[in-house]
Formats: C-alpha cells, structure tokens, sequence
C-alpha cells in the first residue's frame, strides 16, 4: 500500500509541478515586453548566467573538441579517414555538443543557483512580501532570471563551439598530422549547408536554437522548483537537486526532438 | 474593518482554524496571543490572501478577501502592512533599496527618485534607521531588520498593519523599542492594527483588546485588563507560563501534530 501511495503522489507531485512549470515558463515569456523597466536586473542576469560561467564553459569546450578529436582520430585512422575529423568535429560541436555541453555547465551553476536563490526567499517568506505589496513576483525575479539565461545559453553554446573546434584542431595537428589551414577549411566546408530562415549554417543554427530552448528550459525549471520550496534548508536542498536533475533529463529529452524535428 | 466569520483551515488533516471568528474595529490594535505553532501566523496569512480558507468568509473593509479578484486582492492588499516575523527583507537589495521598493514598484504612483528618496528618509528616520540606508539586511541585526521592514511597511502608507511576532527573537530593550514603535504607528497615523505574539508584556502595552487562541478559536477576547483577570484555566496556565508537562498535554492543546 505504501508504494502504491508513494506512486500516486510521485505522479501527482510530477503533474503539477511540470504544469505550474509550464505556466510559469510562459507568464515569464509573456512579461519580455516589461524588459525596460527590468533592464538593470536583466544584465545583472546576463552577467551572473553568461560571463561568471566562460571560464568554466572556455575549458570545458576546448576538452570536449580535444576528447571528440582524440577518440574519433584513432578510429578514423584505423580506416585510413583521418582527414575525416574536421567534418565530424564540425557537424558534432554545432549540432549537438555545444548546445548540450553548455546546457548541463548551466544547468549545474545557474539553473541550480536559481532555485537555491528563489527557495531561499520562499521559506524566508520574502517572496511573500513580495506579493503582499503587490509586486509581481514573475515580474520581478523570474522574468530577468529567464531572459538572460535565453540570451547568454546560445551565446555561449557558440563560444564552445568555437573553443571546441580550436581544441579538436590541437589533436589534429599534433596527433592526426592534419595542417590547422586544411582542419579549419574542412570545418567551414561541413557547416556549408545554409539555414533556411537565418543567414547562418544550418547546423550551427539548429545547435543555436537548441540552445535558445536550453536556456529557456534551465531558467523556467530552476526559478518553478525555487518558487515552490518548502521546509526550511532542507526543502531549498530539496528543490536544488530536483531542479538539476529535471532539466539534465529535459535537455535530453528536448535535444533529442529537436534533432529529430530539424533532421527527420 | 477586517472580519473573519467561520473560518476553517486544516494543513494535511491537522486543523489549525475551527469556525474562527474575528472582528477588529477600525483604529484598533487587536493583539493574538497564544502558544506557538497554534495558528496566529495563518490568520494574519488568511487577511491577506497569501492562504485560502477551507470555509468561511474573510473581508477587508468590506471586501471579501476568499472570493476577491487579482485586482480586487491588489487593493486590499494595498491598504495592508504586513511585518513579516523575520523582516523578510530582500536579501540583495540595501536597506534603502527595500523601504523604497513598494513605492518604485507602484506605477500608478509615478514618483520621481527625490520624491522617492525622501519619503524613505523619513520612514527610516522615524524607526531610527537613518543611517543604515546602504547596508545589506545581513550584515544589521535582528532588531534592525524589524525596523526597516517597518519602514517598508509604513512607507507605503496602509490603513491596516499586521504584526507577525514583531518582538519574535529580541533583546528585552529591542522589544520595548518594537513596542514604543507600534503605539507611535498608531498614534500618528491612526492605522487598524493585528499583533501576534506570545510576548505578553508587548500585548498588554499595545492592545486596545486582545484575544488568546486555543485549539483553532479565539477561547477569550476582551480588554487587557479583562483577559489578564480571566478566570478560564487555559488562559491562566498561559499568562502563568506554567510549564506543559507533557506530549499527552501538548496534544491535548493542538501544539503536537
């Protein structure tokens, strides 16, 4: 009986959290055109989700190239295809592992902080006077925290791509005797295919826009578990872990739809 | 006016409101006293919308705060001052930042900084606070984070304040600085006013009627005076401190789950 009420509530618990999830996510889309009047907070936010992570993100995506190029080198050398790394690497960082690396660094620093920071002001009741004043939390604290994190993730998903594709150039030369000039004139070739909507390569503009839901995603999932802590630290811990660990398996989840949608 | 006609509340099965009826007269400061963990919080927290009611009706000067709408909860609450009991600041703006935050965030206000600025001057000025204006809520203490909620609360000139445990945690000189505060509220600015506390000596010194909870209700309301000369053997036990000598009895007064 246990188990079957512990599974009840386990669905119940998920249903509603993924529908206030959901309406918070779209009442802070909603709130985008109040952007002036939250500009000092929203580069606050920008600063916060998009410059204090570079350094982190830089090292992180200089290794993923690095590891991407080592790996494949030695299977592509073993069929003699070796000049096929710039391609790999290219197509590899700009579809899907520049997005998702940057979503799990981002998820694990600012979406992480965001619930701690909003579950703080929850049980400390500030979130409260908040509304007792008639101030619009969403309005104050989601929306700034929300835009930003749309804006910096895809920024930043580009910077690994590049750092990535700099790191995957390194084993190239140093390990696969590729010319960096050959590497690079390879990778640009890969990301010829152009984008429809966008002057951009295809495959950089879906990692982009992957990126941009990313962003939205880690935001909405951080500040929704945030703004429904309960119980003191224990509860703000609580609603810390359970914020990483939905938007790790949303990533997942989202990256794999939207590879499906862009490339069926 | 604020009523509260037969209130129920219940949080997983345990019920802290039971037909809880409340009436508080405009101009007056009603004290709530009562052990802790019995409800005194919830009924503030009922006033202001921030929980809903099982059952019964909640209104505001007129206005019936369990069926109101997001406008009509946006005006009450604009009429109320709620000192929540740990300050609640917010934790990354200063304490200027805070006082002022009611007002910048009022857009039908339209006030330029320098009005701004010197309405919390004053607010801050007359809870002693003046030169505290650029420091963050924790590196002040307790004490002064009471008082600069105060003045967040007072700057945005409500017509009702609700005390939740003002005194909550405070040196015997704070308190009474807390207390001398309250009745200044009053005097000046003619505010309806509820306190929560288990602080007897600050519920005597500001009530002008006070009630005690037990088991969900308010068991005895009146003067000061009448409920320190109550004859009912819960009140008396609890004006006495006499201790609770067990789990059994705790039940017994709704303060174990």
């Amino acid at each position: 009986m246990d188990i079957l009420r512990f599974g009840v509530r386990f669905i119940s618990d998920s249903v509603h959290g993924a529908g206030y999830t959901t309406r918070l996510c779209f009442a802070a889309v909603g709130r985008f055109h109040g952007v002036l009047r939250r500009f000092k907070m929203v580069l606050e936010q920008m600063y916060v989700c998009g410059i204090k992570p570079l350094p982190v993100v830089v090292i992180v995506g200089i290794f993923t190239g690095i590891i991407l190029a080592y790996q494949t080198g030695l299977e592509l050398d073993r069929f003699g295809q070796r000049e096929k790394i710039a391609d790999i690497i290219g197509i590899v960082l700009a579809r899907e592992m520049g997005p998702f690396i940057t979503g799990l660094i981002l998820t694990a620093s600012v979406g992480a902080a965001m619930a701690a920071e909003l579950g703080t002001m929850k049980v400390s009741e500030e979130i409260d006077a908040i509304e007792v004043m008639s101030i619009d939390p969403i309005d104050l604290l989601v929306m700034p925290r929300v835009l930003a994190l749309t804006i910096m993730c895809p920024l930043l998903a580009f910077v690994v791509d590049i750092v990535g594709i700099l790191g995957g150039g390194f084993i190239s030369e140093s390990q696969l005797q590729i010319p960096w000039t050959l590497y690079l004139r390879q990778v640009a070739e890969s990301l010829e295919t152009p984008a429809k909507t966008l002057p951009l390569p295809k495959d950089l503009f879906t990692g982009l826009l992957k990126a941009v839901l990313f962003g939205l995603t880690i935001a909405s999932v951080g500040c929704s578990a945030g703004l429904r802590a309960t119980g003191g630290a224990l509860g703000v811990g609580r609603a810390t872990r359970g914020a990483v660990v939905i938007a790790f398996t949303l990533l997942i989840i989202f990256g794999y739809y939207m590879t499906w949608f862009f490339y069926p | 006016m604020i009523t509260l006609e037969k209130v129920n509340k219940a949080f997983a099965g345990r019920r802290v409101l039971v037909d809880y009826d409340l009436q508080v007269n405009d101009g007056e400061t009603f004290v709530i006293i009562g052990p802790s963990g019995i409800g005194k919080s919830v009924t503030l927290k009922h006033i202001v919308g921030l929980l809903q009611p099982d059952s019964g009706t909640i209104r505001v000067d007129g206005v019936d705060v369990t069926n109101a709408n997001p406008k009509e909860l946006r005006d009450v609450r604009s009429k109320i001052g709620f000192l929540f009991q740990g300050g609640a600041l917010i934790n990354w703006m200063t304490v200027g930042e805070n006082v002022a935050l009611p007002l910048r965030e009022n857009r039908t206000l339209r006030l330029k900084d320098a009005e701004i600025e010197a309405m919390c001057r004053e607010k801050l000025a007359l809870v002693n606070m003046a030169s505290e204006a650029n420091k963050f809520p924790d590196a002040i203490s307790g004490g002064m984070r009471k008082r600069a909620a105060l003045a967040r609360v007072l700057v945005a000139k409500p017509g009702i304040v609700l005390y939740d445990e003002p005194t909550a945690g405070l040196d015997p000189r704070m308190s009474s600085t807390i207390c001398n505060l309250i009745n200044d509220v009053k005097r000046q600015f003619g505010v309806t006013a509820i306190v929560v506390t288990h602080d007897l000596p600050l519920a005597y010194a500001v009530g002008d009627r006070m009630g005690m909870m037990h088991l969900g209700k308010l068991i005895e309301v009146g003067t000061p005076a009448e409920v320190r000369a109550s004859k009912n053997p819960i009140v008396r036990d609890f004006l006495e401190g006499r201790p609770i000598q067990s789990v059994e009895e705790e039940s017994k007064l709704g303060l174990a789950p």
